[in-house]
């Protein structure tokens, strides 16, 4: 993806770009759902929808089913769009707060076009016409992380990034100012650069085996450290949603392609032996497994410096954290951006690198925060993981933004970072976090009146999602359909 | 919803904030919500520092209480406001303006000023800001239409505010609240019941005692509501105030000129009916008064400028003058009224347990008045400061990380560094550290992929189409004056 980058963006100004690859060492696999932010990366590098999706496997995705994380028995989608609309600029939730209040519970679900549309398999672009429901919610992909990165490669190559097929192994640094000036792969062959962005994963072959940079440990929050992945066969139409099941000791995840499933068992080692996930995790495929099970080890945190003296790191080499949300590859799109914002000249002035780590640092944090909330919002006490997170003094950013919901469904809101406002009500709603008031200008209108308006809505959220194709047909008929699949 | 619902919002103090808070409250929040005004000698004392200009956002502000533009621009001397014209300008004397715009076409997926870093040195005749901002362009001709939808049209690319007098908007918001609702009550305040930390009612000067479940306090920074020292408002500031108005036929301009002085500086607003004069001057107390015989001046206000710590503490709320005196240097001051305004309706309480309203209105309001702050504070950063207590004191006020961080990066890299929903964006920012004379040592390299001479006809074109545009605008007093009567026809 940095290669991809950098090349469209930089391509004809005098900087040269290599990547260095090993086809030995496949992609980690375990981000393999994305973020609607994912449509702009690929805008920008002027990928077409439909190529880029049949070469990747790709299937739309609408969102992310949680089931059993509020309690065992639980369901619920966080979509990547709004539920119903702001009435008179006063977000929904406190009118079916005030709804709900009064004795008309209903499903907050009911009024968002992407959670019903996907609970029926359903999927189509966006409409054009934004007074239309159906028009305004997001969209991302699933898709082989594999595939999407020799896809990328082809791209980079296209736009003079030579590749060298090999794997680093070492550095060498400039003793005065600690830079790195070489780097050494295992075939003795030597690169020199001005800068070098480490994607080399967990291992950080140079912002931490040689630069020694050190790592902000976020386990105490998210303890969660090992996966173990599999990839099984397609059982019924593909849907257009990730899941993601709360277990006893972490969470399952489910990520629908064109051509298979990948899965994973995303579990705390404390409390679960490796064999037992395993096991946990291949009786729960839906279909017969493709892959051997691939056992993944990390430490969730971050990099204390994602870019540091000559050296950026992107991707696991920066940070990890566990891909509930799909967020890996989300961040990964970040670092890019802010390194060509903030691209240096060779006097690698210090106040790039302040400036980069400034804005990656509360990207980490806030995707942290929200991750944690799922950990959290909960009732479940079933096992010994969950009752560690009831017993837990979470981050007073965290803290704040819980209290503020359940005492009025107030959000606190930022303008830097990737979760806004809807997803904290999705999750916080979804996780049976119910307010125990709303906003007081919900009282504004008559009860029958706001029953009416929003009957309404969902009768016009259903009727428009009566008329969506599936997502299977809209796969085929959009042109999306690898070849073999088609 | 609640075991003991929130019912009772008592507003003291009738100047610009209480009346404006007043007339928000009254229109966003239901009718089960009694609001009453305590309309009490003096709370205008300090209006004089909400300046004159305001920024865009208060067309939906007046728009939301009831005041739209055929009603204010007939019943008030308000014009319209292009922004603010520096002139003269600390030490190195500088000029420019600071105007309301859209932001400026983005070429590559890079920001426009990255371009003219680029040709600085090759066609400095093209590297100016100002030529390719279409306000800009309107304000040096003084011409004034409103910005239509279709973005083609070069104007599309202006905002604007208004020129205002606070003395008239209070007389026109307070017109509204009489109409509404609210209950309006003629009296001092001459003392407060309290119950542990609480207020629990005011006794007020003919006789009667107000409960409430909360209090706002827009009385100033000297009232019986006054809060706890550590939270008083302190600065090292302290400014005078002095206002004047020639009334005049025709309006000239569609900006506050603004021009620094040795001892602070002095501004001409355009109204529709005359030309409004703000001379801010540091206090010293020797300073002799001089005799006010001048019909047309008022009295001159001394202020000491600063901003509460901690505006909302337990059932009362400081608003307004008791929270913040900011310097009328920019739109500021009103601006921030209006957001505290705003914050309020979002967090009204729904109990009486307020502790989750309390923290997050002062955790936002910390947060808006620390960006203001260093806005301005980026007014007085420059090489050397004028030898006068005004320059001095300006320049002796600390200045916070995130400016340094902002001034470090934009003159390193012209790089926009920016916080959470700051009050004043990307396109203040520039203009204000151009302005300010800070010049990007590098550009985005990025913007070298467009070919030197297709970026020539670029930038020419759109100077020229702004220049184009700003000629056949029409005059802002003509503007206005044609405005006006078909308002009236329409009435």
């Amino acid at each position: 993806m940095t290669a991809a980058g950098l090349s469209n963006k930089l391509s004809g100004l005098g900087v040269n770009i290599q990547l260095v690859e090993s086809d030995h060492i496949g992609t980690i696999g375990v981000g393999e759902a994305t973020l609607p932010h994912i449509r702009y990366f690929n805008n920008s590098l002027g990928i077409d929808e439909r190529e880029f999706m049949r070469a990747t496997r790709a299937t739309f995705k609408l969102g992310i089913e949680f089931c059993d994380w509020g309690k065992l028995g639980d369901a619920y989608i966080h979509p990547f769009g709004d539920y119903g609309e702001p009435i008179k600029n006063i977000d929904f939730h406190h009118f079916w707060l005030r709804l709900w209040h009064n004795g008309h519970k209903t499903r907050l679900d009911d009024y968002s076009y992407p959670v019903l549309a996907a609970e029926s398999g359903k999927f189509q672009l966006p409409g054009p016409d934004l007074m239309k429901i159906g028009s305004n919610f997001g969209y991302a992909y699933q898709f082989d992380s594999g595939r999407y990165a020799q896809f990328l490669r082809r791209y980079a190559e296209a736009r003079d990034v030579i590749r060298t097929e090999g794997k680093a192994i070492d550095a060498s640094v400039n003793s005065e100012t600690g830079f790195i000036t070489s780097i050494h792969l295992e075939d003795g062959t030597e690169i020199e650069a001005d800068l070098f962005i480490d994607c080399s994963g967990f291992r950080g072959v140079l912002i931490e085996q040689k630069l020694k940079t050190g790592y902000d440990d976020w386990s105490e929050w998210l303890p969660c450290n090992r996966a173990v992945a599999v990839q099984c066969e397609t059982v019924g139409p593909s849907l257009p949603y990730t899941r993601a099941t709360a277990r006893e000791a972490g969470w399952q995840w489910r990520i629908p392609l064109q051509h298979r499933v990948g899965n994973g068992y995303v579990y705390w080692n404390d409390y679960i032996s490796d064999d037992e996930a395993a096991h946990r995790l291949m009786s729960t495929l839906e279909g017969p497994a493709l892959t051997d099970p691939k056992q993944l080890y990390f430490k969730t945190g971050k990099r204390r410096k994602l870019w540091n003296k000559n050296v950026v790191a992107i991707g696991l080499s920066g940070g990890f954290l566990e891909p509930l949300e799909s967020t890996s590859i989300h961040l990964i799109q970040e670092g890019i951006t802010a390194l060509l914002e903030l691209f240096p000249d060779k006097a690698f002035q210090a106040s790039d690198a302040a400036e980069y780590n400034r804005r990656m640092d509360l990207n980490f944090d806030r995707v942290r925060d929200f991750l944690l909330l799922h950990y959290v919002a909960t009732q479940r006490d079933d096992s010994k993981m969950w009752r560690y997170f009831r017993n837990m003094t979470l981050p007073e950013s965290l803290q704040e933004k819980i209290q503020a919901w359940t005492h009025r469904g107030y959000l606190l809101r930022y303008e830097h970072g990737v979760f806004l406002p809807p997803s904290w009500v999705a999750v916080m709603a979804g996780q049976n976090l119910m307010p125990k008031a709303y906003d007081v200008r919900a009282n504004a209108s008559s009860l029958d009146e706001v029953k009416a308006q929003l009957d309404s809505v969902r009768r016009d959220t259903q009727a428009a999602v009566k008329q969506t194709p599936s997502h299977a047909d809209y796969l085929k008929q959009y042109g999306a359909l690898a070849d073999e699949m088609a | 919803m609640q075991e003991s619902p929130f019912q009772r919002i008592v507003i003291c103090g009738g100047g610009l904030a209480g009346v404006m808070c007043a007339a928000a409250l009254s229109k966003a929040l239901p009718s089960s919500i009694e609001i009453t005004l305590v309309d009490s000698e003096g709370a205008d004392e300090c209006d004089v520092f909400y300046g004159t200009v305001t920024t865009p956002s208060s067309y939906k502000f007046l728009l939301d209480i009831g005041i739209g533009e055929p009603h204010l621009l007939p019943r008030s001397n308000t014009s319209f406001s292009l922004g603010t014209q520096y002139k003269n300008w600390g030490a190195e004397g500088r000029s420019w303006t600071q105007s309301f715009h859209q932001p400026l076409p983005v070429l590559e997926g890079v920001e426009f000023h990255h371009y003219l870093t680029r040709i600085r040195s090759a066609a400095p005749q093209l590297a100016k800001l100002e030529p390719y901002i279409m306000s800009v362009q309107a304000a040096e001709k003084s011409v004034f239409a409103h910005p239509p939808q279709d973005q083609n049209i070069p104007l599309s690319d202006v905002e604007y505010g208004y020129h205002f007098l606070p003395s008239e908007w209070r007389r026109l918001i307070y017109a509204e609240v009489t109409s509404s609702a609210v209950r309006i009550i003629k009296a001092n305040i001459d003392s407060v019941a309290r119950e542990g930390d609480d207020i629990r009612a005011l006794n007020l000067s003919n006789e009667t005692r107000l409960e409430a479940d909360l209090f706002i306090n827009c009385m100033g920074p000297t009232s019986v509501l006054s809060v706890p020292k550590e939270h008083a408002m302190g600065g090292a500031r302290k400014l005078t105030a002095t206002a004047s108005f020639k009334p005049k036929p025709a309006m000239e301009g569609v900006c506050r000129a603004l021009s620094g002085t040795d001892h602070g500086w002095i501004s001409k607003t355009p109204l529709q009916d005359g030309e409004h004069t703000l001379t801010i001057s540091h206090f010293s107390n020797d300073q002799s008064v001089p005799a006010n015989n001048d019909k047309s001046k008022a009295r001159p206000i001394t202020a000491t400028i600063g901003v509460s710590n901690q505006p909302w503490e337990n059932n009362y709320l400081a608003l307004g003058p008791s929270a913040a005196i900011i310097e009328p240097l920019t739109s500021a001051p009103i601006l921030l009224l209006q957001r505290d305004i705003e914050r309020l309706i979002e967090l009204v309480p729904v109990g009486a347990n307020m502790a989750v309203e309390r923290r997050e209105y002062n955790r936002r309001f910390k947060d808006d008045y620390e960006h203001i702050t260093a806005f301005h504070r980026a007014f007085f950063e420059g090489p050397e400061p004028i030898e006068t207590a005004y320059w001095r004191a300006a320049t002796a006020e600390p200045i916070s990380s995130k400016l340094e961080n902002k001034i470090t990066q934009f003159q390193s890299r012209g790089a926009l560094a920016q916080y959470d929903l700051e009050p004043f964006g990307k396109e203040d920012w520039t203009q204000l550290h151009v302005g300010m004379g800070r010049m990007p040592q590098r550009y985005d390299k990025v913007a070298d992929k467009v070919p030197i001479e297709t970026l020539f006809q670029t930038l020419r074109n759109k100077i020229n189409a702004n220049k184009a545009m700003a000629l056949r605008l029409p005059n802002h007093h003509d503007y206005i004056t044609k405005l006006l009567e078909y308002f009236r026809k329409q009435a």
